[in-house]
């Protein structure tokens, strides 16, 4: 018996003692890596990847469109705005005001998810014409986001650690680039992602939303005119009126901004899809939810976030109202239509009066709020066409680069290389679309420019677009100042501060950050 | 601490050893092969205990020079076959053998306890040792200690009761739990001890019942911890239940019955107050009232939101337990209820224990089996209120109101500009409910290869099942909006397997003692699978399942089990003449969390005491009764980190939701996946290298010291060094982070236990003092470019302690212009435009701290530490003629906590409720305040800074239990004891939120040691009355 369960005994011992195999636990929740993006199904997820930091907080679920239309005063405070958010109103933003930080956050992630699809595919060596295909295509969108995502850096931030390859991510404390070679390298990539990217109309409808040769295009354009090469932007957006492209204007603006049609006018936007409940999504991802919480959202919290039926956080800006009354021709006063497209208020100020019009419920007039004359944002709202549900569930796209705006920055090319004339039609083509009278001449050169920016401002007003036209024509602190009638902006505000958090963790970048600031 | 319980238990066990031949006897008549003498007798007779007469109960009695022999039964009793004129040897555990010559055919025989040999067994791991022989710091708590406390968790019980030992409640919720650190926090990631339970490392502590517990060991130095090496860094505390003693069945009920609310309320602003100071925020931010607010009905109070959550609420417990066992077969099983209602509205949390344990002696005590199963269900219904939006509601606002969604009134950020969730339709609007069942069953055989000599197998399944769901109903609640029913489920299932075999040799030869320890672990990963299901668009609410939601999804799913560990250990113990103590262990530990190449961790421990009273040179100190001089250095280690950060995973979103809406169709979701995570496949093991002088000193006056040095030197800890933003790693809205080895610190500290008694004619009396001083430094962070570490409010720099408070320092608040104006001449004179960006009168004026004229985040500094350097705890025991009284106080001192809810209720950064201290804000120029003016560029002025901190300290009347026990002549029949405990009744502080005892905003384990002290309105705990009931028969 003894010896039996001696046997027995050892036999156990000799059990546990087993092969260190116990130590090579499987992963069984996530995939390897490195073996993982090898094909044209996980490469074509690492490309969408890209694109989803674009929703990402600092971006436009919600912080994105806050920042940048309270910069540029295309948005003005109302009372429930509250915060981090205030502080853009009123230009006391700091580096370490969470929003910057959330902003300059999600195209860093850009950039990265960029070059690591780049870097995946580079290892690819697909033998199917369609995978060579689709390696060609999936570099060139990588190359258009990484770029997009510079250009906004660059331009928010100055100079930034450039990343140009995956390898340069590793480098975990790099200092600052000059800003002339990250614009360099936007220019390079976009140079080549116009030569890999189809045309939007040979896009499957399936991939609708990705990035095209003529978003690569424009955006080439936009990195030229904002270095003030006129000559060599006017090209490309000169380029994107003539075939192949088929870009046109929306019949209307609220097509775009209230219906959410795919129209032709749309050259790259952020791709929103409606909520989906509770079941599916949080409504509230916009707060942090993206990728953490479980759910999947894309939608918008902006409809929610502005809506004067909803938290009506922020109202139209008193300046951005007027610039909307001016004199026509012949010198009477004008209303222009598009005031009525781009926000609700009493007759006064040329609004929309009425919402809920294509709705259940009928048409619902605007009168509570006459009396304290707030002015609420009706661009990118969707009360025309649907009930408030109380909550943010906009799938209305984020317009990032459109073909009015196109239009607009070939007509300003036109004008700073003196061609004035040549600006007229297309500033009247963005004009009639909203029936706005067209301009018989615009002057002189120095006339042209006031003209261009004034269409600038009410064309694309609450498109995030002013603060850095504001910046690049050397205008902010003089205009925002006399619109507020403070002297909130300072020199340092032509570009946001670099993020503390990033100073922080990275000292040799910290030693090149001047002032406290950038 | 002298243990009788576990001394008796476990020299019953070894003393089998010796009382073999007594038991051979007994199994040999049992099988009716006794040789039978013709010419003998039936002797019978009885043993009892010289100091009560109480029977004894399996004493060993032995015929000398024969074989026959047996044990008393349950009534002290025996019979044998002898002859009169011949002797017996009587020999009981604890008393002090005899030989008995037979003098007549009815004995009776008293045994005089035995109080030299009555010496302390410690348990430390894979074996148990005489405290005497013990050259190291090793702390024991009885179950008597543990008893009269109204825990319902194991670790609320050790509160105060241990000197290096601080435990912090997680919340005064039913059922929460608790943090327990053990001579300093000594990682960066995760600072838990080892639970150790019945031998078995590993155990969930929640599954064993308060009142199940026999003893708890706390190992608290490195040499004793060693053989626990790779897991023993933050210290080892082991448990052992109560098993069943030889004797008749023994039943213990207790019960309890009792009431708990809240120690104390904050007083809040009223209605008309609060629509004041938000017109205050209002007009200070450039914007009106609302029509409604400016209204008299805004001004009428309604609710007070505070009382309306806070409730008394009823505890019951009870417990049962029966035990016993004969010579071969021991049993207990238990049982325990625990029924506790919060005292915030709407939860209620039940616990079901249950426990078996077994043992059986086999072939002669050459065969020891063992088995034993802990089960535990707990359910928790209901929510919790939420605290935060009870106190920032309107007063205004009543709780009910029909014509909202739900039934629950609603503020209305556009018509009360305030947004804050009316708490009672979170709690009654989200019906909850949480269950879980947890098991854990342990299988041991030893087998007695020779004499001294065995082999031990031990295994643990671990197993548990949870269940959560909650139905949300239609609502509307401040921005939250739901027009139709949803419903949550979240399902898991774990299972976990270990394995340990060892050897043990213990051998005496004459004043040489050697005990010998060999033997290896091995715990594969286990399983692990959990889903969670969202359900949306119900038919009728009428059945709330998830089956019958018209929309159903997966929204989380996880498969992985935990590290595989593989381990193998030694101890080495030699003691000469009990005077000299020498032990060495050595542990070899694997992990699969680390690469191939750092896979393995060698850790060690040395000891080493010297009994200085058993000297010659001593024996003249009359006053002396034992001194015994210790030192030990060891190292150990700690592997707390998340699994599979080696490699490179693919990130797909937290439950694979990384996705974008591309093609035409709104509302398409197309999935991505890229990475979002540098891997380090270089990380390797923890290593705290500890070294401990202490002594043990009694006194014959009945006093007893036990004193420790400790220096614990934690080096390459594990941390997560911030990473830039620029390198575009991490998870979205997240600051990237790698997991490296780097870091640094030192725990080092004092710590000293008392205890005193006495016995003043009946009135017998203990007291018992321990006290801790301990003091952390980070001396390195090895981060890249050694960057402090920074999480919100706290940061780790080199020469701090870890997770210091780190903000600005209030200066005072801007009195007037001219105020404002005087710090800006000054600014200007250093070339800067302003002192302090926007500055007006009313706002916080901040330090300059570095001097250059200038407020920027380099005026940041240490503002306060959130770790206690001194802590103690005080146990006081009287006993009178039946009536007994323990009290228990405890505390902490020189400890800093970060009053986060000053932020959100004194900070006045939006149209909230709050603190009625905000009436003494600032208004208007002149005034002289703490607090800056309502609303005004409150961004700035809620900052983290030294506002937030407030001292920490407490004293507290942790428990007061009165009893009485009914005398034997009016009782026969067993124990009867009545008792009255009050818990929490009365705290010293000045401390100015609810409670003093805050652990941390994050409970989770990395989360308790970057947000330790910061009271984000943690639960308090719950001021307790009970009335209970003891029986023993």
């Amino acid at each position: 018996m003894k010896n039996k369960i001696i046997i027995l005994f050892l036999t156990i011992f000799a059990l546990a003692s087993c092969s260190e195999d116990v130590l090579n636990v499987k992963n069984e929740t996530s995939y390897d890596a490195s073996t993982y993006f090898t094909n044209a199904t996980t490469l074509t997820e690492a490309s969408t990847a890209m694109y989803a930091p674009l929703l990402f907080q600092g971006m436009f679920e919600r912080e994105g469109y806050y920042i940048f239309d309270l910069l540029g005063n295309d948005a003005d405070k109302n009372t429930p705005l509250a915060g981090g958010l205030l502080t853009f109103q009123n230009y006391t933003f700091s580096p370490t005001t969470d929003e910057v930080r959330l902003h300059f956050n999600s195209c860093c992630k850009m950039v990265f998810r960029a070059n690591f699809t780049i870097d995946a595919l580079s290892k690819w060596q697909p033998t199917a014409s369609a995978d060579i295909a689709l390696k060609v295509r999936l570099t060139g969108e990588a190359e258009f986001i990484k770029s997009l995502a510079n250009f906004w850096l660059v331009t928010c931030y100055g100079d930034v650690p450039l990343k140009k390859t995956l390898a340069d991510h590793y480098i975990l404390q790099q200092g600052r680039t000059p800003k002339a070679e990250i614009w360099a390298d936007i220019e390079t990539n976009l140079i080549d992602a116009v030569s890999k990217l189809p045309l939007a109309q040979d896009y499957s409808a399936s991939d609708y939303g990705r990035a095209s040769k003529g978003a690569a295009v424009a955006l080439l354009g936009k990195a030229y005119l904002y270095q003030k090469k006129y000559t060599d932007a006017q090209t490309q957006f000169l380029s994107l009126t003539k075939a192949p492209y088929q870009y046109e204007l929306a019949p209307s603006l609220d097509d775009i901004f209230i219906r959410d049609t795919k129209t032709k006018e749309t050259l790259f936007a952020v791709m929103h899809g409606a909520w989906q409940g509770w079941g599916v999504g949080n409504a509230y991802a916009m707060f942090g939810g993206q990728e953490q919480w479980g759910a999947v959202t894309t939608h918008t919290g902006r409809a929610q976030e502005y809506g004067f039926l909803d938290w009506w956080n922020v109202l139209v800006s008193q300046a951005l109202v007027n610039a909307y009354k001016y004199k026509d021709e012949t010198n009477n006063d004008y209303v222009d239509p598009r005031a009525k497209l781009t926000y609700y208020s009493n007759l006064v100020q040329g609004g929309d009066t009425s919402y809920y019009d294509a709705t259940s419920v009928g048409k619902q007039s605007y009168p509570q709020k006459i009396k304290t004359g707030e002015i609420s944002w009706r661009k990118y709202e969707i009360y025309e066409v649907k009930q408030s549900s109380g909550n943010p569930d906009s799938y209305i796209n984020t317009q990032l680069i459109r073909y009015a705006d196109v239009l607009l920055m070939l007509a300003e090319c036109y004008i700073e290389n003196n061609q004035v004339s040549s600006a007229l039609p297309l500033i009247n083509q963005v004009r009639k679309r909203s029936s706005a009278f067209e301009y018989t001449t615009l002057g002189d050169q120095t006339q042209a420019r006031a003209i261009l920016r004034h269409e600038r401002q009410i064309e694309l007003a609450g498109e995030q677009l002013r603060f850095f036209d504001l910046v690049r024509w050397g205008t902010l602190k003089q205009t925002i100042n006399a619109e507020k009638g403070t002297q909130a902006v300072q020199d340092k505000h032509l570009l946001l501060p670099i993020p503390q958090i990033e100073r922080d963790a990275n000292p040799v970048l910290d030693k090149q950050v001047k002032d406290n600031w950038n | 601490m002298n243990e009788k319980h576990v001394i008796q238990s476990v020299r019953k066990v070894t003393k089998n050893l010796l009382n073999k031949y007594a038991i051979l006897a007994v199994i040999l008549c049992s099988f009716g092969l006794a040789s039978a003498q013709n010419s003998v007798g039936k002797i019978s007779g009885k043993v009892l205990s010289e100091k009560d007469g109480e029977p004894l109960i399996g004493v060993s009695i032995l015929v000398k020079g024969s074989n026959v022999g047996t044990v008393t039964d349950f009534n002290g009793a025996f019979t044998l076959q002898a002859k009169t004129g011949e002797t017996l040897s009587v020999s009981y555990i604890g008393y002090t053998a005899q030989t008995v010559k037979i003098a007549g055919m009815n004995l009776t025989i008293k045994l005089s306890e035995d109080n030299k040999n009555l010496e302390e067994v410690v348990v430390v791991g894979y074996s148990s040792t005489q405290r005497k022989n013990l050259a190291s710091s090793v702390a024991v708590i009885n179950s008597k200690d543990l008893t009269n406390l109204t825990t319902t968790n194991v670790l609320q019980s050790l509160q105060g009761k241990i000197a290096g030992v601080q435990v912090t409640n997680n919340s005064g919720d039913p059922g929460s739990g608790a943090q327990i650190v053990i001579r300093g926090v000594g990682s960066f990631m995760d600072s838990s001890p080892l639970f150790v339970i019945d031998g078995i490392a590993g155990g969930d502590i929640n599954s064993v019942s308060p009142q199940d517990i026999q003893s708890i060991s706390v190992l608290k130095d490195a040499a004793t911890a060693a053989i626990y090496g790779a897991s023993a860094a933050n210290g080892v505390v082991i448990i052992t239940t109560k098993s069943g003693v030889k004797g008749a069945i023994k039943v213990n009920y207790e019960g309890s019955y009792g009431i708990s609310n809240v120690a104390k309320k904050i007083s809040m602003l009223n209605a008309s107050q609060y629509v004041d100071l938000v017109a205050d925020i209002q007009k200070n931010n450039g914007s009106a009232l609302t029509d409604y607010l400016k209204s008299p009905d805004a001004r009428i109070d309604r609710t007070n939101w505070q009382d309306a959550i806070f409730r008394t609420a009823p505890i019951t417990e009870h417990s049962l337990r029966l035990s016993g066992g004969n010579e071969s077969v021991k049993y207990s099983f238990s049982a325990g209820y625990v029924d506790q209602k919060s005292i915030i509205i709407d939860s209620k949390f039940k616990r079901i224990n249950f426990g078996t344990k077994l043992s059986e002696d086999l072939f002669k005590s050459r065969l020891k089996l063992g088995q034993s199963i802990r089960i535990s269900s707990t359910e928790t219904d209901g929510n919790t209120a939420s605290f935060y939006d009870a106190l920032n509601m309107p007063p205004y606002l009543a709780i009910y109101n029909p014509s909202v969604l739900g039934g629950y009134a609603r503020a209305d950020k556009v018509i009360d500009l305030n947004d804050a969730n009316n708490p009672f339709a979170s709690v009654y609007l989200s019906p909850k409910t949480d269950r879980g069942l947890h098991a854990e069953m342990d299988l041991n055989a030893e087998v007695v290869i020779l004499d001294g000599l065995s082999f031990k197998s031990q295994a643990r399944i671990k197993t548990g099942n949870s269940h959560s769901q909650t139905f949300n109903y239609p609502v509307q609640a401040g921005n939250n909006t739901r027009s139709k029913s949803t419903m949550t489920e979240s399902y898991s299932y774990n299972y976990d397997f270990t394995l340990e075999n060892f050897f043990t040799y213990n051998k005496n030869f004459n004043i040489h003692s050697i005990s010998l320890t060999a033997g290896n672990s091995y715990q594969p990963s286990g399983y692990s699978r959990s889903v969670s299901l969202a359900g949306s668009d119900f038919t009728s609410d009428a059945i709330q399942n998830i089956v019958l939601a018209n929309t159903k999804s997966i929204t989380g799913e996880s498969v992985n089990g935990g590290a595989s560990k593989l381990s193998y250990f030694g101890r080495v113990g030699y003691t000469y003449d009990n005077k000299y103590i020498f032990n060495a262990t050595l542990r070899r530990d694997a992990s699969s969390v680390f690469g191939a190449n750092n896979r393995w961790g060698n850790f060690y421990g040395l000891g080493a005491a010297w009994s200085i009273s058993k000297e010659d040179f001593m024996k003249s100190i009359s006053a002396i009764d034992d001194l015994k001089l210790r030192i030990s250095y060891g190292k150990t280690g700690n592997d707390k980190i998340g699994m599979f950060l080696t490699g490179s995973t693919v990130w797909k979103g937290d439950s694979n939701n990384l996705i974008y809406s591309l093609g035409d169709i709104d509302g398409t979701y197309v999935n991505g996946a890229t990475i979002y995570s540098l891997p380090n496949p270089d990380l390797k093991w923890e290593e705290t290298n500890q070294f401990d002088l202490g002594f043990d000193l009694s006194l014959t006056k009945g006093v007893k010291i036990v004193f420790d040095y400790f220096n614990r030197d934690n080096k390459d800890l594990l941390l997560l060094t911030q990473l830039p933003t620029s390198t575009g790693l991490g998870k979205p809205g997240s600051t990237p982070v790698l997991q490296v080895n780097g870091a640094s610190m030192k725990n080092t500290g004092v710590e000293m236990a008392v205890t005193v008694n006495g016995d003043i004619n009946k009135f017998k009396w203990d007291a018992t003092v321990n006290a801790t001083y301990a003091t952390n430094n980070v001396y390195g962070l090895g981060t890249i470019g050694n960057t402090p570490i920074d999480n919100g409010n706290s940061r780790t720099d080199i020469g701090h302690p870890l997770s210091s408070y780190y903000g600005y320092k209030v200066d005072h608040v801007a009195i007037d212009q001219a105020d404002v104006d005087k710090l800006n001449a000054i600014a200007v004179s250093k070339g800067f435009t302003e002192y302090q960006s926007g500055l007006k009168p009313g706002d916080r004026i901040w330090q300059d701290t570095d001097g250059n004229g200038k407020i920027d985040d380099k005026d940041r500094t240490y503002i306060g530490d959130p770790a206690p350097k001194f802590q103690y705890g005080i146990t006081l025991n009287g006993e009178y003629k039946g009536f007994d009284l323990q009290v228990m106080l405890q505390g902490v001192a020189g400890v800093d906590l970060a009053n986060s809810t000053r932020g959100t209720f004194e900070g006045m950064a939006r149209p909230f409720n709050s603190f009625s201290s905000v009436l003494n804000r600032w208004k208007k120029p002149g005034d002289i305040s703490t607090l800056p003016a309502a609303g005004q560029d409150a961004g700035n002025n809620t900052m983290f800074s030294d506002w937030y901190i407030e001292k920490g300290d407490y004293l507290r009347v942790k428990n007061i239990a009165f009893g009485y026990t009914l005398p034997s002549s009016a009782f026969k029949y067993g124990k009867l004891r009545a008792y009255i405990a009050l818990q929490n009744v009365l705290t010293f502080t000045k401390y100015s939120g609810y409670d003093p005892e805050v652990s941390a905003s994050d409970n989770s384990a990395s989360g308790y040691i970057t947000s330790r002290g910061n009271d984000n309105l943690q639960h308090p705990n719950p001021k307790i009355y009970r009335i209970g009931l003891q029986l023993n028969f």
